[in-house]
C-alpha cells in the first residue's frame, strides 16, 4: 500500500496496537490446537484465523508489508486447517508457533527500523500447504491479448455490463492444467462464471463436451463482466491469477458510458425509497473498551495527585471557615470524598490483569518441557487479580526466570516421577490473591525439592559461605543461598535456565518492585516461592523525618522500626566497628549512619557553655570522651529508623520525626539518577518539594558492609551457639489490654499505624464509628466487633487505634491500652477449640496474653467495612 | 447518502470513515459487528422505525456474526434485501465467494484499501461519478 495519507500517525499506532492485541490473543489459540490436535474445534481455528487475518490487514494499512506478508502465509495454513485439508499434526503447530515469534519480533523491532527477515518462517508455512502437484504453471498472458480481442467483442454488451457496475477481465485457460489435471470441465468452469457474473466471450464452444478437450488442444480464453477483482476471481475459477487479464472497457474502443452510471444512483435510490426514513434511532451500543495511552493517565494521576495536595492544603481554611458557616464543613466533606474516589479510581485505569503475563508463561512452558522431554501442566489461580501496569511490566522478567527455573529444576523426567509413585505430568502451580494494598503470588511445584545439604555445599564450593557458616545454619537458611549472588547449581549451564542470571536477580528485580521474596522447600515434595508486591508503586505511605532545616520521606515498606533515644544515650550505646558506628540492637548489631552525614551536610552542635550553635568537627559520633561529651546535651534526642536492606538491617539517625503521609512518588530525572540516596521525589501542602530516601542507595553510598558487622555479630555471640535456636526469629509484638485483664499482642510487622484517641473524637452515626484522620473518615471497629471477647472497658480510659498494614479499607481497630513492646521467642499454645481471629495464648511477664490472627482480623474488617460502606452509599 | 460501516476493529472503521468523508460521504454510522449492523438496520426502539441506510460497507470476517451472516440476514429481509452491500475482505474461499455473489453485492472492497481503491469501488457500485482528480 502507497497511500499512506490515509493514516494520522496516531491511528497507524493504533494498528499497531492493535495488532500487538491480536498476537497476545493468538498465542493461547495456537497452544490450544496444538493440545487437542485432531479433535479441534472449529471455533478455535476461527479465533486463531480471525487474528492473524486482522494482523495483515493491520499490516496493510500500517504499510508492514513484510510483516502483511508472513500473516498471509499464516492465514493460507489456518485456512487450509479450516478447511480441513490440512490435519493438526506434527510439524504443524510448531511451523504455526515459529511464525507468531517472527511476527512478534517483528512488531517489536519496529522502533529500531530493523526488519528482521522472515523467509524461513515462511517457507515453512508454505511447505506445509504447497500442493505436492509440482511448481505452478507460471502463465505467460498474451500481452496482445487485447488488440486481439477486441473487435471480436459486443460493444453494446460490454457497455451494459460496466453500466451494472462490473468489471471486465479475460482469462487464458490451458486445457492440460485447468481442465484434465484437476479433473474439470469447460461445463464446472461455466457454472462457476455463472454464479459471479456473465460469460461475455468465448472462442470456443460452450456447448463443448468435457471430451473435446485434448492435450493437444490450444488455450482457451475467456472474457468475463464481475464486479471481482482479478485475485477473487482467479479463486473462484481456479486458476493463478497471473492469467486474468483486467480489460479496460477504453481500450477495448468503446466509448465511456457516463450517461448510464449517471443514472445509477436513481435506481438504487428507487430501490431504497421503500423503507421509511425517520431520523432519530442513532443508538449506538455501548463499546466495553476504548483504548488510552498510558502517558495521559500517568498525567492524569500525577494531577490527581496534585489535587489531593491542594485539597490538603485547603483544608486548615476551610476548617476556619466552618465556624462561622456551616455549609462549609458540608462542601469539604464532599470534596474530600470525590477527590479521594478520583483518585483511587484513576488509579484502577492503570491496573492489568495478571492472566496478562500468563500466556508468555503457558509458551514457556510447553517449549521447555519439550525440548526437555517433561510433562509439564500450567495451573494458574487468582489470573483476573489486577496490578498497575508497571509493577505487571516489572514481574514479566523475575516471573519468566522464575518458570523456566521451575520446568528445569522443579519438574521430573516422566520415567522418573513415575518411579517416585507421583503422575507422570508435574504440576506448576501460580496462585495470585490480593489483600488490601498487597498482592500475594506463589509458584510452586510437585518436583523433588532443594536438598538443604546439597545447596550449602554448593555454596561452600563457590566461596560463597564458609563451611563452618554453612553448618550452623537451619534448612531454610540454606535454602535461602539461591539468593546470593554467584549462585547456581546447574553444573551444565543449560540454554534454558542457566542464563547467567539466578535467583539473586530475581530478588532484586522484586525488591525492585518494593516486593519481598521468599523460599520454601520440602524434599521429595515440591518447593515455593512466595512473592508479596504493593498493587501500585505510584502511591507510597512514607514516614516525613527532618535533619536541620530539611525533611525527607521514607516509604515505610523500607522501615522495619524507629525509636527514640534520650539525650546522651546515643553516645553511649554507639560503638566503633571497623570503619562504622554500631549499636546494641535486639540481641544483634545495628550498624548505624547519620543522615547529616550521609548527604554530607554541615552539621552542628548546640554547644551549652557558650549558647551557641557551633560547627561539628568530629564525623564519628562513638568517641572516647563517653560521658562527659559536651555535645550530648547539644543533641538532643534521635530518632534511629531502622531500615531494611535486603536481609541486613540498618539505622539511620535523624533529629526530628513528623507526621506519615501518603506521598504520590515522581521520579527522579535522568540527569539526577547517579544521586543514589534517593529514589525519588514528593510534594507535601506545607514543605513543597521532599526528597525520597532510598534504604538500598544509602546503604551503598555509606559503604555498609554488612559482613563485618555479621562476623563481630558472631564474635560476640560466640559459644553460645547451643542456645541459638532459642534465640531464633524472635517477633517483635505489641501488648495492649482492651478490658481488665484481657490482654492481647499483635506482632509489630503487621500494623501500620498506632494512634492515640479519646473518646470524643470518635463520631457515631446508627451503628457506624468512624474518626477523622489525615482528612479521611476512618471507620472505627471495636475489638468486640471483629473477634468474640467481652466488650471494651477500657483501663483508665485510655484508648487507642491500631490500623493493620494492608488494608484496603480505611479502617482501624479500637484497642484499650497500649502497654508494651517485647521481643518474643517462645510458641504458642493454640486451643483445642480455635476462636476466630486469635491464634494462641502465651504467658508474657504473668499475663495471659491472646495473640490476634491479623489475617482473620483484615478480612473481618475489610467485610465489615464493606457493608459500612454499601450502608452510607444507599 | 447515508452509509453504514460495518467492521470489528476501531482503526479500520476511522480509516473508511476519513476516507468516505474526503469523498464527500459525512453521513455514516458505524457498527462494531454484523449484530450491532443488524440492530441498526432494524430495530424499532420506542416505536421510532429504525434509519434508512443507502450502502452497507462491511467487513467480512467478524467475530459472532459475520459480513456473510449479515448479507444473508439482509437479503432475507423484506424491507433491506435491495439494499446495497460492499463487502470488504482480503481472502475468501471459492465457496464463500460465490455465496456472496449469489446473494448479491455491489463491489468487493479489498484490504487494506486506500481512497483510490475505496473510490475505484464507490465509483463501480454507482454511488460516485468517475472524477480524473481522484
Amino acid at each position: 500500500m502507497g497511500d499512506s495519507q490515509d493514516l494520522t500517525p496516531g491511528s497507524a499506532r493504533e494498528f499497531i496496537a492493535d495488532i500487538r492485541d491480536d498476537l497476545e490473543m493468538l498465542e493461547p489459540d495456537l497452544l490450544a490446537m496444538e493440545v487437542l490436535g485432531c479433535n479441534v474445534s472449529r471455533e478455535l481455528v476461527n479465533n486463531a484465523f480471525r487474528a492473524v487475518h486482522s494482523i495483515k490487514g493491520g499490516a496493510g494499512f500500517s504499510g508492514l508489508t513484510h510483516l502483511g506478508d508472513l500473516a498471509n502465509s499464516m492465514e493460507n495454513v489456518l485456512m487450509a486447517l479450516r478447511e480441513k485439508k490440512l490435519s493438526l499434526t506434527f510439524p504443524v503447530p510448531d511451523v504455526l508457533l515459529a511464525g507468531l515469534d517472527r511476527m512478534k519480533s517483528m512488531v517489536a523491532a519496529l522502533d529500531s527500523g530493523i526488519q528482521p527477515s522472515h523467509e524461513k518462517e515462511k517457507r515453512a508455512l508454505e511447505s506445509l500447504i504447497s500442493s505436492p502437484g509440482g511448481p505452478v504453471y507460471p502463465g505467460p498472458s498474451d500481452p496482445f491479448l487485447v488488440d486481439r480481442l477486441g473487435h471480436l467483442l459486443d460493444p453494446g454488451g460490454l457497455r451494459k455490463a460496466v453500466a451494472g457496475g462490473k468489471l471486465i477481465h479475460a482469462v487464458e485457460l490451458d486445457p492440460q492444467q485447468d481442465f484434465l489435471e484437476k479433473n474439470r470441465s469447460v461445463r464446472d468452469l461455466l457454472t462457476d462464471i455463472e454464479g459471479i457474473g456473465e460469460l461475455v466471450f468465448a472462442d470456443f464452444d460452450p456447448a463443448m463436451a468435457p471430451g473435446g478437450l485434448g492435450p493437444g488442444h490450444g488455450p482457451l480464453t475467456v472474457v468475463i463482466a464481475t464486479i471481482l477483482d482479478p485475485g477473487f476471481l482467479a479463486q473462484v475459477l481456479e486458476v493463478d491469477s497471473s492469467r486474468i487479464i483486467p480489460l479496460d472497457p477504453a481500450d477495448i474502443e468503446f466509448q465511456e458510458p457516463s450517461p448510464q452510471v449517471a443514472e445509477v444512483p436513481g435506481a438504487t435510490g428507487e430501490a431504497m425509497a421503500d423503507p421509511p426514513s425517520p431520523a432519530g434511532l442513532s443508538m449506538a451500543l455501548p463499546v466495553s473498551t476504548i483504548r488510552v495511552n498510558v502517558e495521559l493517565i500517568t498525567r492524569l494521576m500525577n494531577l490527581a495527585g496534585e489535587l489531593v495536595l491542594s485539597r490538603n492544603q485547603l483544608r486548615p481554611l476551610m476548617e476556619r471557615l466552618a465556624v462561622q458557616d456551616a455549609g462549609a464543613s458540608q462542601v469539604m466533606q464532599s470534596v474530600n470524598t470525590v477527590t479521594s474516589q478520583l483518585q483511587e479510581d484513576i488509579m484502577r485505569l492503570r491496573m492489568q490483569p495478571f492472566g496478562k503475563l500468563v500466556s508468555r508463561f503457558r509458551r514457556i512452558v510447553r517449549d521447555l518441557a519439550k525440548k526437555l522431554g517433561k510433562e509439564v501442566d500450567l495451573v494458574v489461580e487468582g489470573g483476573e487479580v489486577e496490578l498497575d501496569k508497571s509493577v505487571l511490566e516489572g514481574l514479566a522478567n523475575p516471573f519468566t526466570h522464575l518458570v523456566r527455573n521451575f520446568v528445569d529444576h522443579g519438574i521430573e523426567t516422566p520415567d522418573f516421577r513415575t518411579g517416585a509413585g507421583k503422575p507422570a505430568r508435574g504440576t506448576i502451580l501460580i496462585s495470585v490473591h490480593q489483600q488490601g494494598g498487597q498482592v500475594h503470588i506463589f509458584i510452586q511445584d510437585d518436583g523433588p525439592g532443594i536438598d538443604p545439604d546439597t545447596i550449602g555445599a554448593v555454596a561452600v564450593d563457590k566461596g560463597l559461605a564458609t563451611r563452618g557458616a554453612v553448618l550452623s545454619m537451619t534448612d531454610k537458611e540454606k535454602i535461602n543461598l539461591v539468593f546470593t549472588p554467584g549462585f547456581s547449581t546447574s553444573e551444565t549451564i543449560t540454554d534454558l535456565s542457566g542464563r547467567g542470571v539466578g535467583m539473586d536477580v530475581v530478588k532484586t528485580n522484586i525488591e525492585n518492585l518494593k516486593g519481598r521474596i521468599g523460599i520454601e522447600s520440602t524434599p521429595g515434595q515440591g518447593t515455593r516461592v512466595d512473592i508479596t508486591i504493593p498493587l501500585t508503586l505510584a502511591i507510597v505511605s512514607a514516614q516525613i523525618v527532618g535533619t536541620g532545616r530539611l525533611r525527607f520521606a521514607i516509604p515505610h515498606m523500607q522501615m522495619q522500626e524507629v525509636f527514640h533515644l534520650k539525650p546522651g544515650e546515643l553516645q553511649s550505646s554507639v560503638e566503633r566497628v571497623g570503619r562504622f558506628d554500631v549499636m546494641d540492637f535486639r540481641g544483634g548489631l545495628l550498624p548505624v549512619v547519620r543522615l547529616r552525614t550521609l548527604l554530607e551536610m554541615e552539621t552542628s552542635y548546640f554547644d551549652s557553655r557558650i549558647r551557641k550553635e557551633q560547627r561539628e568537627r568530629r564525623s564519628a559520633i562513638s568517641g572516647s570522651r563517653r560521658g562527659q561529651d559536651r555535645r550530648k546535651q547539644a543533641w538532643g534526642g534521635i530518632f534511629v529508623i531502622v531500615l531494611k536492606r535486603g536481609g541486613n538491617r540498618f539505622g539511620l539517625l535523624v533529629e526530628s520525626l513528623f507526621d506519615t503521609e501518603e506521598i504520590v512518588v515522581t521520579s527522579l530525572g535522568p540527569g539526577l539518577s547517579t544521586c543514589t540516596c534517593f529514589s525519588g521525589s514528593t510534594f507535601i501542602g506545607d514543605r513543597g518539594v521532599v526528597m525520597i530516601l532510598d534504604a538500598l542507595g544509602m546503604a551503598d553510598h555509606a559503604g555498609l558492609d554488612f559482613e563485618t558487622v555479621t562476623r563481630e555479630e558472631k564474635r560476640r555471640r560466640g559459644g553460645k551457639d547451643g542456645e541459638e535456636k532459642q534465640r531464633l526469629c524472635p517477633v517483635n509484638l505489641m501488648l495492649f489490654s482492651f478490658a481488665p485483664d484481657e490482654y492481647f499482642a499483635v506482632p509489630l510487622g503487621t500494623l501500620a499505624r498506632l494512634e492515640a484517641i479519646r473518646a470524643k473524637d470518635i463520631h457515631t452515626v446508627g451503628q457506624q464509628r468512624s474518626m477523622e484522620h489525615r482528612g479521611r473518615t476512618m471507620s472505627l471497629f471495636f475489638l468486640d466487633e471483629i473477634i468474640p471477647v467481652a466488650p471494651c472497658d477500657p483501663i483508665g480510659g485510655q484508648m487507642h487505634v491500631i490500623v493493620p498494614r494492608g488494608l484496603a479499607a480505611c479502617a482501624g481497630i479500637v484497642v484499650g491500652l497500649v502497654m508494651d513492646t517485647v521481643a518474643f521467642c517462645d510458641s504458642l499454645n493454640t486451643d483445642p477449640a480455635p476462636v476466630r481471629g486469635i491464634r494462641g495464648t502465651a504467658l508474657i511477664g504473668n499475663r495471659q496474653v491472646r495473640f490476634l490472627d491479623m489475617e482473620q482480623v483484615s478480612t473481618r474488617m475489610e467485610t465489615l467495612a464493606g457493608t459500612a460502606g454499601s450502608m452510607v452509599g444507599d | 447518502m447515508k452509509f453504514l460501516i460495518v467492521d470489528d476493529k476501531a482503526a479500520v472503521r476511522s480509516t473508511m470513515v476519513g476516507i468516505l468523508a474526503r469523498l464527500g460521504f459525512d453521513d455514516v454510522t458505524e457498527a462494531v459487528d454484523g449484530s450491532d449492523a443488524w440492530f441498526k438496520l432494524k430495530a424499532e426502539f420506542e416505536g421510532v422505525k429504525p434509519e434508512t441506510f443507502d450502502l452497507v460497507i462491511s467487513d467480512m470476517e467478524m467475530p459472532g456474526m459475520s459480513g456473510l451472516d449479515l448479507l444473508r440476514a439482509v437479503r432475507g429481509d423484506r424491507n433491506l434485501k435491495e439494499i446495497p452491500f460492499i463487502m470488504v475482505t482480503s481472502i475468501n474461499t471459492k465457496e464463500t465467494i460465490l455465496a456472496i455473489m449469489k446473494l448479491g453485492i455491489k463491489a468487493y472492497i479489498i484490504k487494506p484499501f486506500t481512497k483510490e481503491s475505496v473510490a475505484a469501488k464507490l465509483v463501480q457500485a454507482g454511488f460516485l461519478k468517475k472524477n480524473p482528480d481522484l
